[in-house]
């Protein structure tokens, strides 16, 4: 255990040396924007203008440029799928197309998966969980429907949405997906929550089987997306309940969780009734 | 002394200051948040507190350390204000990192912002526990905790990985 701590403490060490350093242009720009403070005597309070500001307008103006594939608002936290990745969503909607055209006629049809050429295909909530990078991706398909999947390494999900009509309908769409890992048969390697809440929905929350809580990633666009680890799921603990607020702090809407065994053999978590 | 030549109005003094810390509290404050533009926000918010707070400031203490101080109590606040960090809850989503995520935003990417917090000043600035628990003004029984959880939490998380493998 202890020569454990040594190793991870030394990948500390080494991994901090090799993040990046303050840029140049950026360090200039910080720089002069704190040149009015350097020129006071003495001290006092600068609040100068909030940087943020031309930082939001310049992802909104992104946001804009990119072609959101639906417009809730100003685009925060989203980025354009890297062209390679993008390519590879291309490839799997023509493949997915391709395979539906071949099926006979009185055989239900799948949306058409592949991307609209004016649409850009985004991600939102990038982030690395156990080790492997996660995200939810965005496009609009050329019916206008929004299509929408997690990706993560070695997978990806997609379906195609009436995006706008399911929330008129209902301010949470949330679904679940779990991924098992090759050495564990027994527990889930991860589960995530994805999906859509409405504009109003300003927070989220996830319980679960134990009544603990977990703030839930929500952007500007509307888009939700949580990673539960594996080492959570392996002290069987699983998210049951997504629970929406409004801007005034009001629980507005729930939506359950119900996730099986990934086996018939392996354990199922004890509910706990939480508090209200 | 460049602090004491900084509070009698030297804009120099005040530059060359910036020009001395900020890299090392940028890279602190981008260790903590995992994304470029929070680190850029939290680093100028920290050196306005400085120049608002100099005359306060005691010769005899060393700058680094309360710089640090307002920079890791300012990275907390943006990780609480963004939304990401649910206190006594550790989730995987404090801070999505940026694109080119590096082995060590990969690793305390996982950890409760505490913790984090912690990992980065001993292992990225290099301070002792006793040291962290002064400048945060912790007692430190709970910086140890704080350490010895977090790598207990990325050995589980090491060996989370292995098993996906």
């Amino acid at each position: 255990m202890g020569d454990d701590a040594s190793d991870i403490e030394r990948d500390l060490r080494r991994g901090y040396l090799e993040l990046p350093v303050l840029e140049p242009a950026s360090h200039a720009r910080l720089r002069q924007a704190l040149a009015h403070g350097f020129g006071t005597r003495g001290a006092r309070t600068t609040r100068r203008p909030r940087r943020s500001l031309p930082i939001a307008a310049a992802v909104a103006a992104l946001g804009v440029l990119a072609g959101s594939a639906f417009g809730f608002g100003p685009i925060d936290a989203i980025r354009k799928l890297d062209p390679h990745e993008a390519a590879v969503i291309r490839n799997i909607g023509r493949t997915f197309d391709q395979d539906a055209e071949k099926r006979p006629g009185n055989v239900p049809r799948s949306p058409r998966f592949a991307p609209d050429r004016t649409s850009a295909i985004l991600a939102h909530h990038q982030q690395i969980v156990d080790g492997v990078r996660w995200s939810f991706i965005t496009y609009r398909n050329a019916d206008g429907l929004t299509c929408a999947g997690v990706r993560f390494s070695g997978g990806q999900g997609l379906s195609c949405y009436p995006l706008r009509q399911m929330l008129a309908a209902h301010p949470l769409s949330a679904t679940f997906g779990g991924r098992q890992l090759s050495s564990d048969y027994y527990h889930w390697g991860q589960v995530w929550i994805e999906g859509f809440a409405a504009p109003s929905i300003r927070k989220l929350t996830l319980r679960f089987t134990d009544c603990s809580t977990a703030s839930v990633p929500l952007d500007r666009s509307g888009v939700l997306l949580y990673v539960v680890d594996h080492g959570r799921l392996r002290r069987l603990i699983w998210p049951t309940q997504l629970r929406a607020y409004d801007a005034r702090g009001r629980l507005v809407a729930t939506q359950s969780i119900h996730i099986g065994t990934p086996n018939a053999l392996a354990p199922h978590p004890k509910r706990r009734t939480c508090r209200r | 002394m460049l602090v004491a030549r900084a509070r009698r109005g030297s804009s120099d003094a005040l530059g060359e200051l910036f020009d001395r810390h900020a890299p090392a509290a940028w890279r602190a404050a981008y260790a903590v948040c995992g994304r470029r533009a929070l680190a850029d926000e939290i680093v100028q918010d920290a050196f306005e507190r400085v120049l608002g707070k100099l005359t306060q400031y005691d010769d005899r203490r060393a700058f680094g350390p309360w710089l640090h101080r307002i920079v890791m109590n300012r990275a907390l606040d943006v990780l609480r204000r963004e939304g990401r960090y649910v206190s006594g809850v550790t989730t995987a989503q404090c801070a999505p990192p940026d694109e080119d995520v590096s082995e060590f935003l990969g690793l305390v990417g996982v950890l409760d912002p505490e913790r984090r917090v912690a990992v980065v000043m001993r292992y990225g600035l290099g301070y002792a526990p006793a040291q962290i628990a002064e400048i945060l003004g912790t007692p430190v029984g709970t910086v140890h905790s704080r350490l010895a959880r977090a790598l207990e939490d990325l050995r589980t998380q090491t060996e989370a990985t292995l098993y996906g493998r």
